[in-house]
């Protein structure tokens, strides 16, 4: 069943971590990494900053995508940003064109519920990326890039956790009160509710979920279909972790959460690792006198601290590969952000190039 | 408010990974020195900061991590019982409506519930609790979650408020809003790093708080400074520490990482410009603890940053 489910959908990669790690520029350099790969690729990401929209050579990213340009690449790279209130507008319009466009927009929930908060975001980030691949049968790869901490392990609890919502009995009733005045059962449970938050509240929420309602079968048919997605056996975690006590501290709890919520990461990644000077040991041991300037001190902790970091992120199972500081600065931004990706997509080939494997272990160690 | 007092209730906002729970341990650290009662409230998938004083991770029951200081972790399920439970006293209420499982499904993904009931503990923990428990917390130092979701925490009693709530939800909304709109009873802090991303994050979000709450943050806490560094040596391998260790693959790396110090010092100066006129209490600059110490351990940076707040309480 999971098989059949997944085969007609692309490939998907899933980047979580502390915030500030480098998730969505690593997500942008493995989408385009994969498009120099000969892949057809799409990237489904968080607002990138400024310098990073300007080196995928996108003024802004939108809701329903655009496609970087790249030449002479063999694949391609489609980027759409995560905008959850957009995406919930987009679907309720399309599922019901004529009344509901107006209604929602009127309607205070809905406002509230898109524009102020986030409380949805991952699960409705999971439904885009499901339409994504249905809409575009031919992509052979997804990036999903995450919000960090915590946010991100809830992207693989929600699907469950908005299904109870949409489909739940309390959503029906609520429905039914907003059209025909109140449901006989749940009678009680209803007047219970409407001490909590007034009568009026939940017939106005009525009217809204009725709203959504045309909308919600999809939804809840996409969920499911990202349920499975996330639990198939091609699709990858990768844990991104910086150069610090917290974001390994961060990725440890990823690692146990998302093992608590019975997946496993495929990949840790050191991302803005200095590559070890030759003979660097004994410069940074503990014994060795401290450099004078401030810059040396820093490098030297850094080193440290990576040291500490890598040890760490290498106890258990999952392998931790090093990237490097990218510079976006450059004049051929996107061949260094491809560059930055190219190992990770390396490493995230389901039986790689073994030679590959052999090269970056020897020169690991 | 006068300069230098923080009131009860400080939230500490920021983008993820720019320190805020270090911030927050320090601040608490500070008030607690000086003989407070502080709670440090968290909300997040595992407390960080309890390790950092040599304690294991709490839950959402506070738990002491030094004299005069404690820390919790904010879970909503244990806040919805809680507050039906024991500050409400219906617990059969509680029983029938609210542990129901189709209405436990429906509040864990409606939006703005947990949020209200995060709120809602925070002014219990601060007020109510003085009437119910006899004693409250003299300072809850709000370890609030990453910026985005940090910053619609303020903008839920707006929210609610224009729904028009009634019941007891509106009861709850309408006292958080109470709070919040109150510089007396809570102040936000905003933390930024000198990186890209955190600069432009900053400049968004300052003025949507500002708006929710009619005043801006009392201060911008610019988080690793590297301000200690005075003037930056005249290139990468200017020291002879510095030219033997960038060597080989090591040398484009330490080129980058100078580079992008150059970066963090210029948006620095940008950012301190800014911000120091625009919140009462200026910008405060903590300095990168890789700067100061060899490889700090996580309390001494929290040490370190506590000197740093100074300005936030010295006054008061």
């Amino acid at each position: 069943m999971t098989e059949i489910a997944a085969r007609d959908l692309p490939r998907l990669t899933l980047l979580l971590g502390a915030g500030g790690v480098g998730k969505t520029t690593l997500s942008a350099a493995l989408g385009l990494a994969h498009a120099r790969a000969g892949r057809r690729a799409a990237l489904l990401s968080v607002d990138p900053a400024r310098r990073l929209r300007t080196a995928l050579g996108l003024a802004e990213v939108p809701e329903h995508g655009a496609r970087v340009a790249l030449s002479g690449a063999a694949g391609t790279l489609d980027a759409a940003l995560l905008d959850p209130s957009a995406s919930l507008r987009r679907w309720v319009a399309e599922a019901s064109p004529d009344a509901a466009r107006g209604d929602l927009a009127a309607n205070p929930y809905f406002v509230a519920l898109a524009d102020r908060l986030a409380g949805l975001a991952d699960a409705i980030g999971c439904v885009r990326a499901v339409e994504w691949a249905e809409r575009d049968p031919s992509l052979a790869e997804l990036v999903l890039d995450t919000a960090p901490g915590r946010s991100a392990v809830e992207l693989l609890a929600r699907p469950d956790k908005l299904m109870a919502f949409f489909d739940g009995r309390l959503m029906r009733w609520l429905v039914r009160l907003a059209r025909l005045g109140p449901a006989r059962r749940g009678g009680r449970l209803l007047a219970g509710l409407g001490d909590v938050s007034g009568t009026r509240t939940l017939r106005d929420v009525g009217e809204l979920l009725s709203a959504i309602e045309a909308a919600a079968g999809d939804m809840v048919a996409r969920l499911e279909r990202a349920r499975r997605w996330l639990r198939d056996a091609a699709t990858s975690l990768v844990v991104v972790c910086g150069v610090s006590d917290d974001a390994a501290e961060v990725a440890a709890s990823l690692d146990r959460a998302v093992r608590d919520l019975g997946f496993a990461p495929s990949l840790f990644v050191l991302n803005r690792a200095l590559a070890a000077p030759p003979g660097w040991t004994p410069l940074i041991a503990g014994d060795a006198p401290a450099p004078g300037h401030a810059f040396a001190r820093y490098v030297r902790s850094y080193l440290r601290t990576q040291d500490r970091v890598r040890a760490r992120l290498g106890a258990g199972q999952v392998r931790v590969i090093d990237v490097p500081d990218g510079t976006l600065d450059a004049p051929s931004r996107l061949d260094a952000l491809a560059a930055l990706g190219e190992p990770l997509r390396e490493a995230l080939e389901p039986r790689g190039s073994s030679a590959a494997r052999r090269r970056r272990s020897s020169r690991a160690a | 408010m006068t300069p230098g007092m923080l009131p009860p209730v400080v939230f500490v906002l920021g983008k993820g990974g720019v320190g805020r729970s270090t911030i927050a341990a320090a601040l608490g650290a500070g008030f607690a020195a000086r003989g407070e009662r502080v709670l440090i409230a968290q909300w997040t998938v595992a407390d960080p900061i309890s390790p950092w004083f040599g304690c294991p991770p709490a839950g959402y029951a506070a738990r002491p991590i030094a004299p005069g200081l404690a820390t919790m972790n904010f879970t909503a399920e244990a806040a919805l019982e809680q507050y039906f439970v024991e500050h409400l006293g219906l617990r059969a209420f509680y029983r029938m409506v609210v542990a129901n499982r189709h209405v436990r499904a429906a509040t864990r993904a409606a939006p703005g519930f947990e949020e209200l009931m995060f709120l809602g503990t925070l002014m219990w923990l601060t007020t109510l609790a003085r009437g119910e428990l006899g004693w409250s917390y003299d300072h809850v130092i709000v370890d609030a979650p990453a910026m985005g979701h940090g910053a619609s925490l303020l903008a839920v009693p707006h929210v609610t408020a224009t729904l028009g709530l009634g019941g007891l939800l509106a009861t709850e909304c309408a006292r958080v809003a109470a709070m919040l709109a109150d510089p007396a009873r809570s102040a936000v802090l905003v933390v930024s790093t000198p990186e890209e991303l955190a600069v432009e994050e900053t400049r968004e979000f300052w003025p949507r708080i500002a708006r929710e709450l009619d005043r801006p943050p009392v201060a911008a806490i610019l988080n690793r400074s590297v301000g200690a560094l005075g003037e930056l040596p005249d290139g990468p391998r200017a020291c002879g520490w510095l030219a033997a260790i960038a060597a080989g693959d090591a040398r484009a790396g330490i080129d980058r990482l100078y580079a992008h110090f150059v970066r963090r010092r210029r948006r620095e100066r940008a950012l301190v410009d800014e911000f120091a006129g625009r919140a009462p209490l200026g910008a405060i600059a903590v300095d990168d603890a890789l700067l100061v110490d060899d490889a700090p351990s996580p309390r001494q940076v929290v040490t370190r940053a506590t000197a740093a707040l100074q300005p936030l309480w010295r006054a008061s």
